[in-house]
Order: structure tokens, then sequence, then C-alpha cells
């Protein structure tokens, strides 16, 4: 081989590494993605049960029932819409009643969303970025924190 | 006073980095050595007064002088005094401030033994280094001044948050922070050759020590990071592609490739300007990483706050530097002195394949990390990209180089002779098939895919231990014999081989645990038993107790197998008293190199608790391969080749195979 | 001046620094770049002769990296030939006299911009026994309380004690549970439902949760006419974004109280935003005529606050410290404007020497008792009441 070809093959298994890459990349992107929704965007465009999503709000006062074993349910709400949800495990420590709260799991029939997933916040300041963009758009959350 | 003088010993390093930034490059386009030598001095005493700053800050954490608002705001006078340290950096500005100390540390090490590089090197290097410096201390200084006062001083602080108030949370960032900003010797280094426009094989030996370095301590850290989420987050994983472990992932992976291509660089005077490229690219993925985590673009328990001004002067930084480099390297590259080509089958062709799909694993995390932010940004949709893309494409692209890393140490260099290679792993492959087929009989067939994982693992620990047993000739020649060549193998080949030991020891630990964990989770009330992993867990009561700033209500477990006790075990929930906040601690007890791990969650309304057990099998080989693998790097660092480059000292006759 | 001279010491190193390699390399020999590439290549070639050695390679491999690494050698020495010899100048010179006047310049300026030199350090040992009020260390007193609490858990009156104590040094869980204690003790009163609901209102960061609005609304079953409840309720509707309840709330909150509180600043902003929020044009209400209303004060002036009183914690709690410290200076000052070009009763002069002495100015605070005694020199009455208050706050006439 010359230089020239030498050359030119190592540039061309680069490319074909960059192509595998950028297929793979592109493929994973329109498949594994996992959108976010509130309560409002499932009242407003119903997605199909067999999609996963991330649902966020806060938890509605007065909801949380812990059912048989660990099975807890819960509503969602972003003070104008609910969706109820179940999930069974541990729920995590800053859990609360009027709360945000991020859910993932998929919609179930009749409208239960079956969470495999649940994330409360970190600490007691924080709110799950998404769940406070969407409850400030039904106003609900102003910004407290002064830290 | 001692916090002013903190304060003042802060301002004076900034005025000096300015210096540092200004006079050495001068000198070097001169050619003037006295302006050159202003490099180091100034250097040191950046180290200094950074250094006096950061006592400063410690010295009022320790005493609780609330007086300063950081003080105040991260901190309480009942905290244990190891808490209060690390209170220090448990805080934006607090870390910045080590990020700066760190910082101005490498600028001093590069002085202090930087003497076998030629004296126009040193001066532009340090000369960015200076640049760095005064970027960061400016901002520092103007945006998240750790010295803010408060009078009067309130009388008690807010405390640290509680999930800080760990000891993993001691060793984390300084140890990332090592890698991160180690990295940016590196830079230095790309920068300054740019400047100069020369650059050829000595230049990769003079940066590969610190490279090096900051591998190690990257690598170290991330580690760390990891077993610190696995322990105190309480949900018993150890990696969640969560965007801040990118940031610190994404210069590991680059800095990986960089560390091979400056190899190549050295030895066959090729990839010169790839490796310019990597090194520059390393260190703005490092700051991309302190971008994403300080300026509150992503939520998460790093983002200490979110002030956007803070944020728009990092983009500004990082803009600067990350697009300064780039210009500097469009414009110089070109006219850098191009290395020579080789054969695809050879010792620089394997690395040349390693740092190939490194790159690309490593973009591909990069666009899973971003593109929530980019696409909310131009279109506002939300979406989170979570571990199911980074399985799909990180561990397509990362598997060929991990398939291939054990022929790379059995290649030689220029040209290989690939046959001759897959004759000697003849014996690995059989041993790794061999390996293969006594999990699957002894796990009862086990998921293929785990099987597989296995035998990769196996394929690289021990392909890892083949290369040193061909290098002493094991079996070949007398013992004897052999332990006489093992002394005299030059350190960089022991380094190799534990530092690809390591990874396979992790991968071994990634595949058990993911394939065999057992996970149960239930309600229990006193008394009742629950099995996993054939031990016996009874819960025997909770109490409460009280420790020096949270109140906590403990349950006891007894643990068992076959009815023969093996101890208590005793999660707790604690609820910090001065913010009120609630945290799990997980009780962890291993056995051998498995775990099993018990958290408990709320009280039930029939009585009880939910209590969540695993069974960790070999949990513990993902980080321990971490550790093996810095000591490789470790080995490599003591390597003496690393040292030569002085022309006084370049007698030394040093024996250094790769 | 310790602190001064010491800052003189720093700057003097860090000049020093710069300037001695500038005044003592006088030329000393500088090797070319390309020696130090000569020596890494001549330790190549080492190596390549030690692994042909131990059989690493064979003698042919050895050979063709011989010659390559040669062919560099060769040209990195052609390099070292031809390396120019260093240039001297008199740059350094001035690079020198530049660093002797821009190091201490630059960190002079940005330090006095920045820093604050008049500040003492405050260590929690120094501080403990003077913030107290009785001179005693709260921490101690609070561990003495627990101690008690501990043995005597049902002393109602000791939990309504210590409660207010968690909530002063910041402790509000622990406040929560205490006033939770000695409400259940004792049974319910405005003042502990108050606290109560103070309390969660902290433990939450400033947030009036549900919990905290139950506490008041039961406090103003106790009292109808309490402040705090009333003002942390329409805190709440503000928070919950019902900005016309809240507008409303807030409307009747400031006709009722007296406009010379602390509060009131911090009311009629949140009275702003409410009405902003609801789309209502921003208009303040007729504030009710105080008791002692001067005539020279109009009455919606924004009123002067006596020093952080227990209410102004409450309304600054809302504030982060720099906004509360600010907001309490500008209260005392602009009090003390209006006092010096209006002039003003006895107990306004008081209530001025009262702020700065809680905000440690004592001289400040003797200039205004001086000139609260001028001020009123034809009053014997207020003359002695002001002498007396002053003694009582322990400041020298």
């Amino acid at each position: 081989m010359t230089r020239k070809q030498r050359r030119l093959s190592l540039i061309g298994i680069a490319g074909v590494v960059v192509a595998c890459a950028v297929g793979l990349i592109l493929y994973a992107l329109t498949d594994q993605i996992v959108f976010f929704q509130s309560p409002t965007d499932i009242a407003e465009h119903p997605v199909p049960p067999q999609q996963r999503i991330r649902l966020g709000g806060l938890v509605k006062e007065g909801t949380v029932v812990r059912g048989q074993g660990t099975t807890v349910t819960f509503t969602v709400t972003d003070t104008a819409n609910d969706v109820p949800v179940t999930f069974t495990g541990i729920l995590p420590d800053l859990f609360r009643e009027g709360q945000g709260v991020v859910v993932e799991g998929m919609l179930a029939a009749g409208g239960t969303f079956a969470a495999d997933t649940v994330l409360a916040k970190h600490d007691e300041n924080y709110m799950p970025k998404e769940v406070a963009d969407s409850l400030k758009k039904q106003g609900v959350w102003r910004d407290t924190e002064t830290n | 006073m001692i916090a002013e003088l903190g304060h003042y010993a802060l301002v004076l390093a900034f005025a000096l980095s300015l210096i540092q930034s200004v006079l050495p490059i001068w000198g070097s386009q001169r050619g003037d050595p006295r302006l050159m030598a202003v490099a180091s001095p100034a250097a040191a005493a950046q180290f200094l007064f950074v250094g006096l700053a950061f006592a400063a800050l410690t010295q009022a954490f320790v005493q609780s002088d609330f007086s300063l608002e950081l003080v105040w705001a991260n901190s309480h006078s009942t905290q244990p005094l190891i808490y209060k340290f690390t209170s220090v950096w448990g805080n934006h500005e607090g870390s910045m401030l080590l990020w700066a100390l760190i910082l101005a540390f490498f600028g001093a090490l590069v002085a202090a033994f930087g003497h076998n590089m030629p004296a126009t090197l040193k001066a532009n290097v340090l000369a960015v280094q200076g640049w760095i410096a005064a970027a960061f201390l400016l901002f520092i200084l103007t945006t998240s001044n750790p010295f803010a006062r408060i009078f009067p001083a309130p009388m008690e602080g807010q405390d640290l948050n509680p999930i800080l108030q760990d000891i993993g949370l001691a060793v984390h960032p300084p140890l990332l922070y090592l890698g991160y900003v180690g990295f940016s010797i590196a830079f230095a280094f790309a920068a300054a050759s740019l400047i100069e426009g020369r650059i050829d094989a000595a230049w990769a030996r003079w940066v590969r020590p610190w490279v090096l370095i900051a591998w190690i301590f990257l690598t170290l850290g991330i580690a760390m990071g990891s077993y610190w989420a696995y322990y105190e987050l309480g949900w018993g994983g150890w990696w969640f592609w969560d965007p801040v472990e990118n940031a610190s992932f994404m210069p590991w992976l680059t800095g990986s490739a960089l560390l091979h291509s400056a190899i190549v660089m050295e030895k066959r005077d090729a990839l010169k300007v790839w490796t310019i490229l990597l090194a520059i690219l390393t260190f703005s993925l490092s700051l991309l990483g302190t971008f994403l985590v300080r300026s509150g673009v992503l939520t998460s328990v790093h983002s200490f706050a979110s002030d956007p001004t803070r944020g728009v002067f990092i983009l500004l930084i990082l803009a600067t530097f990350i697009g300064g480099a780039f210009a500097l390297f469009a414009w110089r590259a070109p006219s850098l002195r191009r290395g020579g080509l080789f054969a695809p089958i050879s010792r620089e062709g394997a690395l040349v394949f390693n740092n190939l799909f490194l790159t690309a694993a490593c973009a591909a995390v990069l666009i899973g990390t971003l593109y929530p932010l980019a696409l909310e940004a131009t279109t506002g949709e939300k979406i989170s990209v979570g571990a199911p893309f980074f399985n799909m494409t990180f561990g397509p692209l990362i598997l060929p180089a991990l398939i291939v890393m054990p022929f790379g140490p059995f290649l030689a260099w220029k040209r290989g002779d690939i046959l001759a290679v897959a004759q000697r792993l003849a014996v690995v492959l059989g041993l790794v098939i061999l390996t293969a087929l006594i999990t699957a009989w002894a796990m009862d067939g086990g998921p293929l895919l785990a099987i597989l994982g296995i035998a990769l693992a196996a394929w690289m620990m021990i392909g890892a231990i083949a290369d040193i047993a061909s290098r002493i000739k094991l079996f070949r020649v007398p013992a004897g014999n052999s332990l006489r060549r093992a002394v005299g193998l030059p350190r960089s080949a022991w380094g190799t081989a534990f530092a690809h030991f390591g990874v396979g020891v992790t991968v071994l630990g990634i595949v058990t645990t993911s394939a065999w964990q057992l996970e149960n989770i239930r309600v229990m009330k006193e008394g009742e038993t629950a099995t996993i992993g054939g031990y016996e867990a009874t819960f025997l009561g909770s109490e409460g107790r009280a420790g020096p700033n949270y109140r906590e209500i403990a349950a006891r477990f007894r643990i068992a197998r076959d009815g023969r006790e093996l101890g208590v075990m005793t999660p707790s929930k604690r609820v910090y008293t001065a913010r009120g906040m609630p945290t799990s601690e997980a009780a962890i007890r291993s056995i051998g190199f498995s775990q099993i791990y018990l958290a408990i969650g709320d009280e039930m309304n029939a009585g009880g608790v939910a209590v969540r057990l695993y069974w960790k099998p070999l949990v513990l080989l993902v980080w321990l391969g971490c550790v093996v693998m810095a000591f490789g790097g470790l080995l490599s660092l003591s390597d003496r080749r690393l040292r030569v480059g002085a022309p006084t000292r370049a007698r030394r006759t040093v024996a250094a195979a790769e | 001046m310790v602190l001064w001279t010491l800052i003189a010491v720093m700057t003097v190193v860090a000049v020093v620094a710069v300037i001695v390699p500038l005044v003592l390399q006088s030329g000393k020999k500088l090797t070319p770049a390309a020696a130090h590439d000569v020596a890494v290549y001549k330790d190549q070639l080492d190596e390549v002769s030690r692994d042909l050695d131990s059989g690493l390679i064979n003698s042919a491999e050895a050979e063709a990296t011989r010659a390559e690494i040669a062919r560099r050698l060769l040209r990195a020495s052609e390099a070292e030939e031809k390396a120019q010899p260093p240039k001297r100048s008199r740059m350094p010179w001035a690079a020198a006299a530049a660093a002797i006047v821009l190091v201490p310049v630059i960190s002079v300026a940005l330090y006095l911009a920045v820093g604050s030199p008049g500040i003492p350090d405050q260590p929690l040992s120094a501080r403990a026994p003077a913030t107290s009020p009785h001179g005693g260390d709260v921490a101690r007193l609070l561990e003495g309380a627990e101690a008690y609490l501990k043995d005597n858990p049902s002393d109602g009156t000791a939990w309504s004690l210590v409660a207010p104590v968690y909530l002063r040094v910041n402790r509000p869980s622990d406040a929560v549970t205490a006033f939770g204690k000695a409400i259940e003790l004792l049974g319910s009163n405005a003042k502990l439902q108050i606290g109560l609901g103070e309390s969660i209102v902290a433990r939450e960061g400033g947030k009036v949760v549900e919990d905290a609005k139950a506490a008041f609304r039961r406090a103003l079953e106790h009292a109808p006419d309490a402040v705090e409840p009333r003002f942390f309720l329409a805190v709440a509707l503000n928070q919950e974004g019902s900005f016309k309840e809240a507008a409303a709330a807030w409307e009747e909150f400031l006709k009722t109280t007296d406009p010379r509180e602390a509060w009131v600043r911090f009311a009629r902003s949140e009275l702003e935003k409410a009405q902003k929020g609801a789309g209502l044009p921003v208009k303040m209400p007729e504030v009710a005529a105080a008791p002692q209303a001067q005539p020279q004060q109009p009455a919606a002036e924004a009123p002067a606050a006596p020093g952080p009183s227990a209410d102004d914690v409450a309304a600054a709690r809302e504030m982060n410290t720099e906004d509360r410290q600010s907001m309490i200076n500008d209260m005392v000052a602009r009090l003390a404007e209006r006092l010096e070009t209006d002039g003003g009763s006895a107990d306004e002069w008081i209530r001025l020497m009262n702020a700065y002495m809680v905000l440690g100015k004592k001289d400040e605070a003797r200039q205004a008792a001086a000139k609260a005694i001028a001020a009123h020199g034809g009053d014997a009455a207020a003359r002695a009441r002001i002498e007396q208050a002053a003694g009582g706050l322990g400041i020298p006439l």
C-alpha cells in the first residue's frame, strides 16, 4: 500500500466507526428517550398506553394510601388536572404530600399511571426542574428558595 | 482578622496570576530567560496564597465563625468536627476555592518538577496555567466570594445538606477535582506547544506524567462518587447515567484515550495533531462538567445554588478557553510537522483503534447528556435520556475496545504479526471458554448475555496476566530466571497489565451485580424473617437514637445463614434537626466481595416497616477494579523513563518496553 | 493595624517572588529546546538495546527502530546547533518596575472593593457569651432544658418556654415538636398556635404549608385580632397564587395595623405582588390612624423600625441575610434622618437609640442621645425619660 492508500484506509475505518456511532445514537434517541408530561398534558393529549413517560406534579394532599404490602397509591396534580398513580416499592425519603414529585412508568388502562420509579427532590429546597416549570405555567409555584 | 487575611491572600493570588499570565510568555517570545524565569516563583507564590485563603476558610468553618455568610449557610455548631472540615467544600463557593487551590497546586508542581523541560515550553505552560487561574480567581472574587461577611454574626448556622454529611463526600470532590484540574496541565502543554509551533516526541514524554496523575485521581474520584451514591442515596444503584456523573465520565474517556495516544506519539512520532486535540478536548470536557454542575443548568444534589450570573460567567470562561484553544489549534495545527504513518496491524494500530472507540463512546455520552438541554432550549419539549439510551449506545461502542484490549500489549510496534499474537492468546481463549462454561454450569445456565459478559471480563483479566507471563517467559525458562525478568521488567509494563486487569475486574463486578442481583421489597413486622440470596434477615425491632445533629430510628435485623448467626445490621432513617430533612442510611454487610444491602422505608399504617433487601454478588469488584486501574497508573507513573528529558541527566540507561 | 501590617508583609512576599528572578537570573545559559529532544531520543536508543537484550524484540525489529530514532536524533541535533543564543534586553527592568507597582495596586484596590477589613472574626467560642441576653451560653441553657425535659416530659410549661428558644437558634423542627408538646399538655392558646405556625414556616424554608395554615387558623379562633396569623395566612394566599384573595387580605391587614410596625413594608410589597398577580391596578390602601401618630408624619410614609424585634424577624425571615440587614439599616437611617430634620417625640428618639445599640453602633447611639437631649432641652420630663432610657441601654452620656 502506498502512503496515500494507508492514510485513506485509516480515514475510511474511522469514518465507518463514526457512522456506526451516529446511527446508534440516532436510533436510540428516537426509541429510548422518555418524555416529560404534566397531568394537564396527559388530559389534553392522551398518550398511548404502552409508552413510557415521566409524569411530574405535586402529590395531592390527603391522597396517599398505603395498600397491601408495599403498594402505594397517590394522586399527582398540577392543580388543573389529576392523575392517579400506583407504585410498589419504597418511596424516597423526601416524598411528602403537597410536595413535588416525578414518577416514571406507563399509563395503564382506566387512566391510572403505573409507576416503577418515584423521584422526589434531593433536599428541601430542590424542586425537580421539570415540575417547577410546569407548575409555574399553572401559576402554582413561585421561587421561594433564598440560598 | 484571619478571615480577612484569607480574603486578601485570594486577591493577591489573583494579582500574581495576572503577572504569571503575561511575563513568561512575553519572555518566551523574545527569548529572554529572565522574563521566563518569573513563571516558577509566581506559580509557587500563587499556590502559597490560595493555600492561605483556603486555610483561613477552613479555620472559619472549624470555629463556626458565622460572621462569614458561607459558614453560616453551610455549617452548624453541633456538627462533628470532620463535617466542619468537609463543609468547606460542600457548597458552591468553597468548592470553587478548592478548584482554584488544586489548579495552583498543579502549577506549583510543574514549577518544581519541570526542570527537565525546555525553558520556553515551561514558561508557556505556566503562562497558560496563569490564564486559567486568573479566570477562575476572578470568577470566585466577583460572583462566588467565600469571604462575604455578615455583621453581627447570627446565632446558629443553617447546617450542611444532610446527604452531604458523609465521609464519602470528604474525599470524593477533592479526588475528582484533582482529576479534572489535572487535565488543565495537559491543556496548558497543548496550548503552549501550539503557541511555540513545535511539537515532537519529547513533548509526549513530558506531558504523560501529568495526564497519568490526573487520570489516576479522576479514576478514584469517579469510583468514590459512585460508591457514595450507592450507600448514601439508599437506592442500591451505583451508576445512574445522571448528567453530573456523565460530566466526570466524559473527561475520563478522552483522558484514557489521551494516555494511549501520547504513547504512540512518543514512540512513533505519529498522531501528534490528534494528541494535541485530545488534550484540548479533555480539559474542555472538564470545564463543561464544571459548567453543567455549577451553573444550575441541571438541578441535582450537586448544584448548590443556581445563580444566573455565575452560569453566564462560567459559560464565558468555557467559551473563551475552548473557543480560544480551538482557534489556536485551527491556526497552528496545519503548520506542525506531520508524523509518520503506520500499518493497521501493529501496537500503534491497536492504540488508534482504542482511541477511536473511546472517543466515539464519549461522543455518545456527550450527546445523551446535552440533547435534553438542547431540545428544551430549542423546542421547549422536556425529555429525559436515561440508562436505556446509554446502554444501547455506549455499550456497543466501548465493547470493541474492550475485546481488542488484550491484543494491544502483545503486538509489536511498526508491524505486528496478528497470527503470532493469536497463537499466543489461544491459551488465554481456552481458559476464558473454560471459565464461561464453569460459570454457566454453576449458575444453572443463567442469561446468555451475562455468561458472555463473564467471558469478556475473564478475557481481559487473563489477557493481562498472559502479557506479563509472556514477557517474563514464565514456564519457558527456569522459575528463578522468570523472577529476575519480572523484577527487571519496566514499571510501565506492570502498570499496563494492572490497569488492564483492573478494567476486567470492574467489568466482572458490573456483570455479576447486574445479572444476579436479588431484590426483596416487603413490609416486615417485628419477629418476621425475610430471606435474600440464602441469608435470613430477622426484624428484631426498632429504636430511636440521637446523634450530634440528627435523630434517627434504627431498625435492627439479625442476619443468619443456615441458622448460624452472622451479626446484626441496623439500617436507619434520620432526620437532621437544623433543616428538618429526612435521609435513609442503608446498612451494608460485605461477605467476600459480595454485599447484603438493607434499607428501610416508611412505617406502614397497618404496622411494620417497608424493608428493601438486596443481595449484590461481587459488587465490591466494581470499585475495586477502579482501585486496581489507579494502582496500575501509579506504577506507570513511577517508571523512570518519565523523568528522562533533561540534557544533563540523559546518560541514564533505562530499560523500558511497552 | 495588625491586619494591615500582615497584608503589607504578604504583598512584599508576592512582589519579591516576581522580581527576584528578574534581578538575579543575570543571564544563565539557556539550553535550546532541541537539546532536550536529543536527550529523549538517546534514551530511546538505549531502550531498544535493552529490549533486544531481553528478547522482547528481534534484531531486525531493533535495527528498523534504531534507524528511525536515529533519523529523528539527527534532525534534533541539527536544530540544536541552529538554535540562537538567548537575547538579553533591558525589558526585565521595566517588567520588574511594573510588578512592583501593579501587584500591590491591583490587590489592594480589589480588596478594598470586595473585602470588609473592619469586621473582626467571630468564632463560636468568642461569640456565644456575648449574644445571650443573660450573659450565659444559650446552647448550654438549652442542654439543661433538654435534660430536664427528658426526665419531665409532661411539663407543658417547660415545653412552652423552650420552644421559642429553639426557633430563635434556628432549630425549627425541634421548635415544632416543642410547641406541639406544649399545646398537647397546656391546651391550645393563641400564643402557642402562632409559635407552632411560625416554626412550621421556618422549617419549610418560608413556605406557609397546610399544617402552618391550620395552626394560624386555630390561633385566630382564640384571638381574632392577632397580627401574625393574619400576616402569614395572607402570605400563604400569595404563595398559592390566589392573588385576588391575597390582595383583599393584605388590604384588610394594612388597614388594621399600626403603620409604624416593622412588617408594614413587607406587607405593602406583598400587596403589590398580589395586585399585579391578580391583574388589579397597584394601589395602596389608606392606613388606619395609628395611635400617637405624629402630625408631621404623612400617614402613608413607610415607618421606622426599632431594630429587630421578634415580629421583625418573622417578617424578615422571608428575605436573605443581606436583604434583611439592609432593610433594617435602611429603616434606622430613615428614622434618624426624619428626627434630625423634622424633630420628633422623646419616644421616637429613644427608639432610635435602642436601634443603634442593637446594631452595635455605640457612637451613633451616644450622638443620638445627645441630640435627643438637645431637642428636648426645654421639656424636663422628656429629658429625664431620655436620660433614664440611655442609662438602661448602657449608653454613656
